[in-house]
């Protein structure tokens, strides 16, 4: 959030977008981007109406957001570390469910405020489906020891992602949870693709 | 007389030696057992490219399709972690950006791509969890048309 906008917490920030129903603007990197509909989530289970403002793209949307031009995005941390260090943006609360190791004073939404809200961004890797399953296997595999490795680890850490891992399956059984969580949210929110 | 008839009754070698083995009366208890000796062969022949795909695999480069343009953090994961899971299996990895539509393009291309281990798709929410959604007539089934290899990384929002 930028500075010049007076709310400091979540709760602020929750007062600051009831006092001005679908006028407080947000930022995201594009229409169905993950930074878009995580804001979505959040409007949709604290009961607020923020307006989208869609980027094409992560770089310009910080420069402008930086500038005070959109007053506030959900971003992750890395990028903007810097910027939250020297107080050019305010960070009123954290999006997952756990505190984050680089702002541990920070609360999350969800204890700040808006019980049950969690959206991160993540990556995977996927085949099309009917490739072997001995060759998904030696990929899992392999795969798993590469983000376990700690050449890789803190890189990654680097990037603010945190190296996961796990089974096929497990992939599997999250890819369903996170697809029909943002069914759920696309629905109530009405967003679309231009 | 066709060439194939004549060939068989042409060449008296063959003949003798059918004669010898079967005699007159058993030619078709002789077509049998050649047809029974042939099936596992036949059989082996069947499953052998499957199985010598799997074992050689892979044994040229493996293209891992990004749904965004080249610089950004995806990518800069994308090409810390598959250059060395490609180096432990022995064959370079390339990666293939290919952003657009909010990651459509790179996800349609992905779920068209052949099954054989040497089209891989790295995403990242939008394309598997999201845009689905956002499609008045989805071009593509996340859940359907891929199979899942593992999670990499996850990062938190501020």
């Amino acid at each position: 959030m930028h500075p010049s906008r007076p709310a400091k917490s979540v709760a602020e920030l929750l007062a600051l977008a009831r006092a001005q129903p679908g006028r407080l603007d947000y930022a995201s990197a594009g229409n169905g981007a993950a930074n878009h509909l995580a804001m979505e989530l959040f409007k949709a289970l604290a009961g607020v109406n923020l307006n989208h403002v869609p980027y094409k793209g992560a770089p310009q949307v910080v420069t402008d957001v930086l500038a005070g031009q959109v007053p506030m995005m959900f971003n992750s941390i890395a990028p903007v570390a810097q910027f939250i260090k020297a107080g050019r943006v305010r960070v009123p609360g954290i999006s997952s469910a756990a505190r984050s190791p680089q702002l541990p004073e920070v609360p999350t939404i969800a204890e700040a405020g808006v019980p049950g809200f969690e959206a991160t961004t993540w990556l995977a890797l996927f085949a099309p489906a009917k490739t072997s399953r001995q060759i998904i296997g030696r990929l899992n595999e392999v795969l798993a020891g590469v983000v376990r490795s700690p050449e890789i680890r803190s890189p990654l850490e680097a990037q603010g992602h945190d190296p996961a891992g796990g089974s096929p399956e497990a992939l599997g059984k999250f890819l369903r949870a996170e697809h029909a969580k943002y069914a759920k949210v696309v629905k109530q929110s009405g967003a679309r693709i231009d | 007389m066709d060439d194939h008839r004549a060939g068989n009754v042409q060449h008296p070698d063959r003949v003798a030696l059918c004669r010898s083995t079967i005699g007159r009366s058993g030619l078709l208890s002789a077509l049998l057992t050649a047809l029974l000796a042939a099936l596992p062969e036949c059989t082996l022949a069947l499953l052998l490219p499957s199985i010598a795909t799997a074992q050689a695999w892979p044994d040229r480069p493996i293209r891992v399709i990004v749904s965004v343009p080249a610089g950004g953090t995806p990518d800069v994961i994308a090409r810390l972690v598959t250059a060395p899971m490609a180096a432990q299996l022995g064959q370079p990895s390339i990666i293939d950006n290919r952003g657009g539509a909010g990651g459509l393009i790179g996800v349609e291309v992905a779920a068209k791509a052949i099954p054989d281990g040497y089209t891989l798709f790295l995403s990242s929410p939008g394309p598997m969890a999201i845009l689905p959604h956002l499609q008045k007539l989805p071009t593509y089934d996340p859940i359907v048309d891929f199979a899942p290899i593992g999670l990499i990384s996850a990062a938190r929002f501020c």
